[in-house]
């Protein structure tokens, strides 16, 4: 059982004690995973995985403790995203045909509700969202960062942050209600 | 700095629908509350050993190194083209790694002459005391310009032959001509400042001889 996030665990991980490593990993990849799936991105296990490794490499330079962590680590996450994002669209996936991605075959009431019951939803929804709202989303509600923290990652002001913020949520109920979901 | 839930309040309090919004953030908060994905091979291999730390030290070392070449070099090449030669260690490195002979042109000021005084001119001439039986001015009127010895690095060393062919005899100022390369009174100078000058050189002993 790996031991919670503490200071003295940040401490031990900029001295490259492995139980530190895997007390980060433990405690923050499924932000990042959550983060990389908010976004679309295909694998996000494996990038996940490298994201780890360079936060594990330059761990010994970070400074700010265990806020200081969860924000550099958010940063490379995004980073990974930015890369993977512009590698996808200068070489596009193909996918074999499956009536499963089409979205012009009506689903069954069973689907549709077994769809709207887990995250499936909100995940299809949010990415169909202009990509500096998903993005401001994704870092405020899934990684759990502070307005500051955001605008440090993202490189907008946090007066930027809160408005992207707000259109986001805002669009994002104004999508989930014109997809006939009831709350 | 904020808290991740300080704004919340106010975002909610600016919408409509507060109690929707609450629920959509608290679906988004569910995405980043998963197991942990497995880890690939090498992030497994960090999480289990960690980083040693003379690991971790390594590059910043080897920046050191390389920031410290980059430096003395510049700095040997600035010195070298300032001076117009390179420095003393530089180049007798290069004469002994390489067939190639630099610095000889420009001898040290503070370098031992024994080894390369037969090879080189003797720059410094006027600081070794001339033999009583030469005159003033005529070494000088008559000794090539100080370029002329660097033009001619393979001069044969003074010898006691070059003196006995008669070819380098005291010279009046009126009477000098102009002696060949081979033979000019520098050959007399380099013998004087090898062999001391208060006492009169087997030359000159010789050429009093002849007269």
């Amino acid at each position: 059982m790996a031991q919670p996030l503490t200071e003295d665990v940040v401490a031990a991980a900029r001295k490259g004690d492995a139980l530190a490593f895997r007390a980060i990993y433990q405690e923050l990849s499924p932000v990042v995973f959550g983060y990389l799936r908010s976004h679309g991105v295909p694998d996000p296990e494996a990038v996940t995985s490298d994201v780890f490794v360079s936060v594990l490499q330059r761990v010994d330079r970070l400074v700010g403790g265990v806020a200081g962590l969860r924000t550099f680590v958010m940063s490379i996450a995004h980073a990974r995203y930015v890369d993977e994002a512009r590698r996808r669209r200068r070489q596009p996936q193909t996918f074999e045909y499956d009536t499963a991605f089409d979205p012009r075959i009506t689903r069954s009431a069973e689907d549709e509700a077994l769809a709207y019951a887990g995250t499936a939803n909100i995940l299809s929804v949010l990415r169909s969202l202009p990509d500096d709202q998903r993005e401001v989303l994704a870092l405020r509600f899934v990684a759990d960062l502070a307005i500051d923290d955001v605008a440090t990652v993202i490189g907008r002001s946090p007066g930027a942050v809160k408005q992207l913020q707000r259109r986001g949520l805002l669009a994002l109920r104004r999508l989930l209600a014109g997809a006939g979901v009831t709350r | 700095m904020t808290t991740p839930d300080d704004d919340d309040p106010e975002m909610t309090d600016q919408l409509e629908y507060p109690g929707d919004i609450a629920l959509l953030m608290r679906e988004l908060r569910e995405l980043g509350r998963v197991p942990p994905p497995a880890p690939s091979p090498e992030l497994e291999a960090l999480l289990s050993q960690g980083i040693p730390e003379f690991r971790r030290r390594r590059a910043p070392r080897r920046l050191a190194a390389v920031a410290a070449v980059v430096l003395g070099a510049t700095s040997a090449t600035g010195v070298a083209a300032a001076a117009d030669r390179l420095p003393g260690p530089v180049a007798d490195m290069v004469n002994d790694l390489t067939p190639l002979r630099v610095g000889d042109h420009h001898p040290r000021p503070g370098a031992p002459l024994p080894t390369r005084a037969p090879r080189t001119s003797t720059p410094d001439r006027t600081m070794h005391p001339r033999p009583q039986s030469s005159p003033v001015g005529v070494e000088r009127r008559g000794a090539p310009p100080a370029s002329e010895p660097m033009a001619q690095p393979d001069a044969a060393p003074p010898s006691n032959t070059h003196d006995d062919d008669g070819s380098v005899a005291p010279r009046s100022p009126s009477s000098s001509p102009s002696p060949s390369p081979s033979s000019s009174p520098r050959s007399n100078d380099d013998t004087r400042s090898s062999t001391g000058s208060q006492t009169p050189s087997p030359t000159n002993s010789r050429t009093a001889r002849d007269r």
